[in-house]
Formats: structure tokens, C-alpha cells, sequence
């Protein structure tokens, strides 16, 4: 009896793991991840479920859409169900070419026919290891966080063996006004309703039990609040006042999302709204707030000092989730770069100075001074003469 | 660049074309010309609408193996389809009223086809920019009575409407050209913005002057990388203001040259150096000093 104690073990380790998710350091919120790993980073190692990424696009939307590329990407590699809508875009396009895993390890079908191979071919150099018990380094499958090649496309066969639900300007219009209510918008109202009943009928809520199939559901809005959502630049359509009805939207996505398993990530044309305090309007309605600011066209594509970048990342806001406090990242002074195979996100670093500038050419004078040898050097230390 | 819009071999879907009242015969009316007729020349079928203008005043001009191929359309003929006011809050017929106009007017048949909007002012001001967005938008996914619609070209007078509603227009388009008189030569110039398929955005300004034939010519581009390459190199020559002379003159620098340094090697003595057999072997003893033991290289220290 002496050895019983009322010390109880937490029992977490019951809770079914929902693919792709993972608990994070910081406040042990669930996160998933972005499909950028450097962007997961930034944000404290991925977007909270149950919260809405905001991204202000770039001035020609083309980041923009690579960070909702990914998204989806990622939700492909996990087997998380996805959400997709736009009008800039047919949906169904964006998923053609969504950029391809770069997988280390073979899957699980293959893996067994991989294994024969290496045992067949004798080792020459490390003969030692032949004979060592192998080690299944990831036994779980499915990791946090992948990385992607731009340069190839997903196959259709991997992009079809998660559920997508389409969403394009088509199925948003309505075929009366009745329905719209109070809001003007309707492809708002629609686009709405249409994550309400995804949410409701697949038990995506937070309040059913967490089996073994519950998962997670990705929402991907892109290029929301453009013109071809119906939008005059966060204006009404006489021109005069602020329309509310995007303000609304993302105040009820949010609440929607906030009991369930899913995440929203959103892109906006931000710099097409005339008003600023629109913007950040829609700013606080959303968790997390990035802005992509992009050099191409501008002036900043021909400053030296941006060479190695294409643009800048703008942290906006971060979430405070359960805490007063958000998670601070390293530094403010972000840039993304977008190479032929990878979009990456990087602490913004000047360029080695290695032009002949005023600087450099000083150094050397500055040196011979210090040795304190030179005649004539008006120097202030103690050994010139 | 501007050539290369024109003949096609840059793709573009949605090419704007912004003019102001000061520019408005020599740009517009002739840049359209010159889109239809390259159009024309490129696509089995064009539509022309027309809104401002009768369309003859175009159509005369082109060369009559092309003339079949165009198909204008008076727009202020058929107002009736396309200036629906009381239906235009239902977004069902988005478009489809220009598109139903466009069809009646098209005989069926197959390839491509581009369409050309003389001024999109009417629709701008009869409604808000984001109909017209969506207007253009709609147009240019669809295909008409088998043709497929490879671009669409339209006009806008950008001093009429504020810079919001044309940053909205611009938005849609993948190509958007700027066009003022420019101060020198009577020519034109034509801000360029144009936003490649591979994502790449391009910025330019060209001058061209269009002659009686009305064929644009004599495209000079404006290069802003110069410009800033010339403001960078303009920092202060260090040499310039010194009470004694730095510089060499010619006949300085070749004398200079001639000087050969002692220690220099000739090409002879060098390759005798390098072949010589045998030499340059190195005996050492070692000290008693020398620590040769490679496992611990601090132990002489006393710590």
C-alpha cells in the first residue's frame, strides 16, 4: 500500500494524433504547418488551428499565390482535407500545378523493394555496417512540415487521395437576392455558408470526440476582396462610405473556425482598398497578418542592397492565443527569395561590401596608424613620435 | 515591347490601354488600329466593339485581304443589350449580355479569336469597376461558338475616373499601356507594364512616332537601369584634388612597363627554376624543443 501514490500520470498520451499536426513549444496550441518551413518558423512553428492566416498579396499576386500553392501542397502530403476558393482563378487550375514533395525516404509501398536492393549490393568501404540491424528512422509517416520542388508538379494521383472541395465563382452565384439578408456581398454570404455546412456535416467541430479519423480541414481563400469577388476597393457600389460585408465575412469565418479542426489561410489585394483604416480593419479581424512586398517593378528591384532578394515579408500581427503575450520572432527584418526550385523566407542580411567604397579604401590607412610607427601620423596613442 | 504586344509573340490575355485628352487621336484610335490590325493578321476572327466611334472609321483603313476576318459591332446600336441597368445587380448575366451581342454577330465556326474594346468609359461610369472587372474577366474565360478567345484589347480614357477605380481595371489586366505625348519630336511615349506568363513583371517606357500610314516606328526604349548604374559611379575621384601628381602619363605608363624589377624572372630562368632535377630538398633535424607527439599539442603548457 506504502507504494501507492496519489501522483497521477497526465493522460495525453491517449489523444489520438491528428496527421500533420503537432503541438507547439510555445503554448502547446496544435499547429499545422504552412508548407513553408522558414514561414512556419517565423510564425513560431505554424498556424494555430482553429485560426485564419491573413496574407496581404503582393502588388501583382504572384507570391500570393505560391504561399496558397503550398498550403495546399501541404495539405496533400498530410492527407488533410482542403477547401479551396477563388475567382481570380479556376480552383481546379491552382491544384494542377502544385509544386512536388521532395521525399527523402521512399514511401511505404515502395520501400520494401528499396530495402532488397541495398541488401543485394555488397558494401565496398563500410563493409562494417552490412551487418548491423536497420532502423526505421520515422516510423510514423506522415511529419510536420515538408519541403517542396517548384521546378516539377505533383501528380494528379497524389493531389485526387485527399478530399478537395472546390470553390470557384460559379458556385457562388446566387440565383435570387432574397438570400443575401443584410449583407450586400453574397458570394460572401455563399462562400460562408458553403464552410459552415463542410464544417457541420464532416465532424470537424471541436466538440465531437477525437477518434482516429478526425482531421484536419484547410481552408485556402485566394485573392478575396478582389473585383471579382464583387469588391469596389472597400468602398459601396455608389462610392461613397465603406462596405462592411468583407469585415463581416472574416469576423464570422473566424468564429466559425474557432471550434473547429481547421485553419484558414487568406489572401487579400490589400493595396487595391482605398481606405487604410479598411486595412487594418481587416487586419484585426484576422489571427496572423503577413505582407508580401514584392520588388518586382519597382524601384527597390534595382537597389543593391535588396539584390539577393525578391521581397520583403512584413510581419503585421501575430496571434495571441491563450496568453497576453505572442511569440516574438528572431527579427523583424524578413525577406523571401524565390529560386527555381524553392520560395524561401530569410532574415534580411546586406550584401558583403566588396565594391570600392569610401569604407574600405580607409581601413588600411587605419591600420598602419595603429602600429604606431608611422611618422607624421597624428595619432592619439601613447607610442607615436 | 510595345512591338511585341502588338505581333503577339509577348502573351498577354488582358492588354489595358490608358490615354488622356491630350493624346487621345494619336494613341488611342491609332494604337487600336494597329491592335486590329495585327489581330487581324494573327487570329481567325476579331471582334471589334465599338463604342465611341462607327466602327467604318477603322474598318476603312484595313487592307481588304484582312477586312473578312474582323467582325464590328456598333455597340450604340444595340444598346439595349448591353445598357442593362435594372438587371445589372444580378451577377447571373455578368458579361453574358456583351457575350450574347458577340455571339449573334459571330458565324460559328473554330480557332482563335481576339476582341477588341474601343472604350471600356461607359461601362466604368455606368457602373461600379468591379462589374467591369468582372465583365472582363468573364470574357476572357470563355470560348464563343467554338472560337477560343486568345486576348482582349480595350481602351480607357484614364483622365475621367479617379485612380482607384483605374488601379482596380489594372488589376485585371496582365498588360497595361500608358500612353502621353512626350515634350521631344513630337513622338509618344508609352509607359509600359506588362506581366509576363512565367510571373515576371516587366516596367518600361518606349517613344515611337506613327506615321502617315499609321505604322508605329522609330521605338526608342528609355533605359532606367542606365540612369541608375550613372548615379551610382558618380562619387568623387579620390586622385582629383591632390597637390601632387598621382597619374601617369602615356609615355610615363609604357616606361613604367619597360622596367623590369630585379628579382623578376625571365621566361627562361623561370622554366629553368621549375625543370631543374633534383633541388630544393629539405633536411630537417629535429630540435629538442619540438613536440612531434600529435595526440596532445597543449601538454607543454603549464595550466
Amino acid at each position: 500500500m506504502a507504494t501507492k501514490t496519489s501522483f497521477q500520470k497526465k493522460a495525453r498520451g491517449k489523444i489520438f494524433q491528428i496527421p500533420g499536426t503537432r503541438p507547439s513549444l510555445f503554448n502547446n496550441q496544435l499547429l499545422v504547418s504552412t508548407g513553408i518551413p522558414s514561414l512556419d518558423h517565423v510564425l513560431g512553428g505554424g498556424v494555430a488551428v482553429g485560426t485564419v492566416l491573413l496574407v496581404e498579396e503582393d502588388l501583382f499576386g504572384d507570391y500570393g499565390r505560391l504561399v496558397v500553392k503550398y498550403f495546399c501542397s501541404e495539405a496533400v502530403m498530410t492527407g488533410q482535407s482542403l477547401l479551396l476558393a477563388s475567382a481570380d482563378i479556376n480552383p481546379t487550375d491552382l491544384t494542377k500545378d502544385l509544386p512536388a514533395p521532395i521525399i527523402d525516404q521512399p514511401k511505404d509501398d515502395t520501400r520494401e523493394s528499396g530495402d532488397k536492393q541495398t541488401t543485394d549490393s555488397d558494401m565496398k568501404i563500410a563493409w562494417r555496417y552490412e551487418n548491423l540491424p536497420k532502423f526505421q528512422s520515422n516510423p510514423s509517416g506522415i511529419k510536420f512540415g515538408h519541403y517542396y520542388d517548384l521546378s516539377k508538379t505533383m501528380e494528379t494521383r497524389l493531389v485526387e487521395s485527399i478530399n478537395i472541395k472546390y470553390i470557384s465563382s460559379d458556385n457562388l452565384y446566387t440565383d435570387s437576392q432574397k438570400e443575401s439578408g443584410g449583407c450586400r456581398n453574397c458570394e460572401y454570404n455563399k462562400l460562408l455558408e458553403i464552410i459552415k455546412t463542410t464544417l457541420d456535416t464532416s465532424q470537424y467541430s471541436t466538440t465531437s470526440q477525437i477518434t482516429k479519423d478526425t482531421n484536419i480541414l484547410k481552408i485556402a481563400i485566394h485573392s478575396l476582396g478582389s473585383p471579382l469577388w464583387d469588391e469596389n476597393g472597400g468602398l459601396k457600389d455608389d462610392g461613397k462610405g465603406l462596405d462592411s460585408a468583407l469585415p463581416r465575412f472574416l469576423l464570422a469565418l473566424r468564429s466559425l473556425l474557432r471550434t473547429s479542426f481547421s485553419v484558414g489561410l487568406i489572401t487579400i489585394p490589400t493595396h487595391l482598398f482605398q481606405e487604410e483604416c479598411f486595412i487594418r480593419r481587416i487586419e484585426k479581424l484576422c489571427d496572423t497578418v503577413i505582407h508580401l512586398e514584392s520588388f518586382s517593378g519597382s524601384e527597390k528591384e534595382k537597389n543593391p542592397v535588396f539584390k539577393e532578394y525578391h521581397g520583403l515579408l512584413n510581419i503585421v500581427q501575430l496571434p495571441r492565443l491563450n496568453s497576453m503575450t505572442s511569440h516574438q520572432p528572431d527579427t523583424l527584418d524578413l525577406a523571401f527569395k524565390l529560386r527555381r526550385k524553392k520560395f524561401t523566407i530569410e532574415q534580411l542580411h546586406l550584401p558583403p561590401e566588396l565594391g570600392e567604397s569610401g569604407a574600405t579604401t580607409h581601413d588600411p590607412l587605419q591600420n598602419l596608424k595603429s602600429t604606431g610607427c608611422t611618422p607624421g601620423g597624428a595619432g592619439n596613442s601613447k607610442l607615436d613620435f | 515591347m510595345l512591338l511585341a504586344l502588338l505581333k503577339g509573340s509577348e502573351l498577354s490575355t488582358i492588354i489595358l490601354l490608358k490615354d488622356d485628352v491630350e493624346c487621345i487621336d494619336v494613341c488611342n484610335e491609332h494604337i487600336i488600329y494597329n491592335f486590329l490590325l495585327n489581330h487581324s493578321k494573327r487570329y481567325d476572327k476579331t471582334v471589334f466593339l465599338c463604342f465611341e466611334k462607327p466602327p467604318d472609321t477603322y474598318h476603312k483603313l484595313l487592307p481588304s485581304e484582312t477586312k473578312d476576318r474582323v467582325v464590328t459591332i456598333d455597340a450604340t446600336k444595340y444598346s439595349h443589350m448591353w445598357l442593362d441597368f435594372h438587371n445589372h445587380d444580378n451577377k447571373l448575366e455578368t458579361g453574358t449580355n456583351v457575350r450574347k451581342l458577340i455571339e449573334e454577330q459571330l458565324p460559328s465556326g473554330n480557332g482563335s479569336f481576339g476582341l477588341i474594346i474601343d472604350s471600356l468609359s461607359f461601362h466604368l461610369l455606368l457602373r461600379p469597376p468591379s462589374f467591369t472587372c468582372q465583365f472582363l474577366h468573364n470574357l476572357s474565360t470563355v470560348s464563343y461558338k467554338g472560337y477560343e478567345i486568345k486576348q482582349i484589347v480595350c481602351g480607357v480614357h484614364q483622365d475621367i475616373f479617379d485612380s482607384q477605380i483605374l488601379k482596380q481595371i489594372e488589376h485585371t489586366a496582365t498588360s497595361v499601356l500608358t500612353f502621353t505625348p512626350s515634350p521631344h519630336n513630337n513622338s509618344t511615349s508609352c509607359a509600359l507594364l506588362h506581366h509576363k506568363t512565367s510571373g515576371k513583371v516587366i516596367r518600361k517606357i518606349e517613344y515611337f512616332h506613327i506615321n502617315e500610314s499609321l505604322t508605329i516606328s522609330s521605338i526608342r526604349e528609355e533605359n532606367k537601369l542606365t540612369t541608375a548604374i550613372e548615379t551610382e559611379n558618380d562619387q568623387v575621384d579620390p586622385a582629383s584634388n591632390l597637390t601632387f601628381n598621382l597619374s601617369l602619363k602615356e609615355s610615363e605608363k609604357d616606361a613604367k612597363n619597360q622596367l623590369i624589377l630585379p628579382y623578376t624572372y625571365d621566361k627562361n630562368r623561370k622554366e629553368a627554376a621549375l625543370n631543374e632535377p633534383g633541388g630544393g630538398k629539405i633536411f630537417y633535424q629535429a630540435d629538442e624543443v619540438d613536440d612531434l607527439d600529435e595526440e596532445d599539442p597543449d601538454d607543454d603548457l603549464n595550466i
